[in-house]
């Protein structure tokens, strides 16, 4: 029995293969999503916000199925690698830094207090927000900067009043808005652990 | 990021280490940031359809080429009509922006397997428990296909369909009708799979082996040599030094 409890405090092959399983869904969502919000910058900024609504049940289940230090790190690792490969390393840094923070507060809890989860879910989420929506901005800038050097001259300046005007306050909206949608995410995925997954004795 | 049914000759002259290619990723996505002018985004992109009719991928290079010509033409006309097109601009803008990484995407997926992604990243000494979970991760892309046409198929039986109006009228309840069957049929497999690997001997310590050796051979570095020389020349393209 002693010998058992020192075992489960490293990761073994079924958390690595649970996690592997789950990153796989998170990552064919978020490809999904991007595909289908990135037809404008307006609706991209809100993509975050639904993926974490969707991711935060499969995190709730990981960190409650896995228990042990890397039940954060890891998937969100994968996620960064998986996306970094395809050029967002943007992202991988920011997952991996935020991953990092996630994990140290989930692990203060012991992964037991539901209250330290959902705050390391949303920070976590933020990082994922930070990094994926980091290159827009840079991008428009320079849009504008190139697009009042050319052609279009003076009533340029009105569209960038315009544009900088919606960079502020659609960027404030949609922090906030994957703030609030992580935290319904846990709050969702928790409900569903009671309702069926404790029922069934899989966990 | 389909990889499971991409087959590599390592013996081909056009075989490029997947080392290599990650620090041509690495290279692309700084890139990204330092290239600002148009044409130094049309630049790049021509040296990554060079990249891939090397590496055999025609019909990603033709695509590829399509894919900036027309996005260059859209920033182009929307610049020259001026106005609220100029809002549409941003988007098209962006997109054209990201045409380089288009080309990383289709490289990296199209001439890399699955095993020689995780061998490569396991030479490059990233631990055990990533490149387990990533190994597990890209077998598992195509299976989530079937498993949610499944559950799709269960819930028509239940006359519960899964389509736009359902999804707008009640979405939380949706959601739960999709997660929950997905997530207890993924933590069934997670333990079958789990005893399959520590059957096939996963757990043993020590190195991996491999069918296909890697190794770095001289077109290896000649490439690499391209790239970064490329790169050097586009930031002295940026900063005006031929301008």
């Amino acid at each position: 029995m002693e010998n058992n409890q020192a075992v489960k405090k490293k990761l073994g092959i079924k958390d690595f293969v649970l996690m592997g399983i789950f990153s796989a869904i998170m990552f064919a969502l978020a490809m999904v999503l991007m595909f289908i919000t990135g037809v404008t910058p307006a609706v991209y900024l809100f993509y975050p916000a639904i993926f974490a609504l969707i991711c935060g049940p499969l995190f709730m289940l990981i960190a409650v199925k896995v228990q042990k230090f890397g039940a954060f790190l890891i998937p969100s690792a994968i996620m960064g690698i998986l996306l970094g490969l395809m050029g967002a390393q943007t992202l991988l840094i920011t997952v991996i830094v935020f991953g990092i923070i996630a994990e140290l507060i989930a692990n203060s809890g012991k992964y037991q207090d539901y209250k330290r989860i959902s705050i390391a879910y949303i920070v976590l989420m933020l990082g994922f927000y930070a990094g994926d929506i980091a290159p827009i901005y840079v991008f428009t800038d320079w849009y504008i900067q190139q697009a009042t050097g050319g052609v279009a001259g003076a009533d340029m300046t009105y569209l960038n009043s315009l544009i900088g005007v919606a960079k502020s306050w659609l960027g404030a909206l949609s922090v906030i808005s994957c703030l609030i949608t992580a935290f319904l995410g846990t709050v969702i995925g928790k409900r569903i652990l009671k309702k069926h997954f404790e029922k069934a004795g899989l966990i | 990021m389909d990889q499971s049914f991409v087959m590599t000759n390592p013996h081909r002259i056009n075989h490029i280490d997947p080392r290599i290619k990650l620090i041509h990723t690495l290279i692309a996505g700084i890139l990204l940031f330092i290239v600002r002018s148009n044409a130094g985004v049309l630049l790049n992109v021509a040296l990554m359809v060079a990249v891939l009719l090397f590496l055999g991928l025609y019909g990603c290079a033709v695509r590829l080429t399509i894919y900036t010509t027309v996005l260059y033409g859209l920033t182009q006309l929307l610049a020259f009509t001026g106005g609220m097109a100029a809002f549409i601009g941003v988007t098209v803008y962006i997109f054209f922006k990201f045409a380089p990484v288009v080309g990383i995407y289709y490289m990296m997926t199209k001439s890399i397997s699955a095993s020689e992604l995780v061998n490569a990243l396991e030479k490059i000494g990233l631990p055990r428990a990533i490149t387990i979970t990533l190994a597990v991760t890209l077998r598992f892309m195509p299976t989530i296909g079937q498993e949610m046409s499944t559950i799709k198929d269960s819930m028509k039986i239940r006359n519960i369909p899964l389509n736009l109006w359902n999804v707008l009228k009640a979405p939380l309840m949706m959601m739960e009708f999709v997660m929950v069957p997905l997530m207890m049929r993924f933590v069934k497999v997670a333990e079958e799979l789990a005893a399959a690997a520590v059957v096939r001997g996963i757990e043993r310590p020590g190195r991996r082996g491999a069918l296909f050796k890697i190794k770095v051979r001289p077109q290896d570095f000649i490439y690499l040599l391209v790239v970064i020389l490329y790169a050097v020349f586009l930031y002295f393209f940026e900063s005006g030094v031929f301008g």
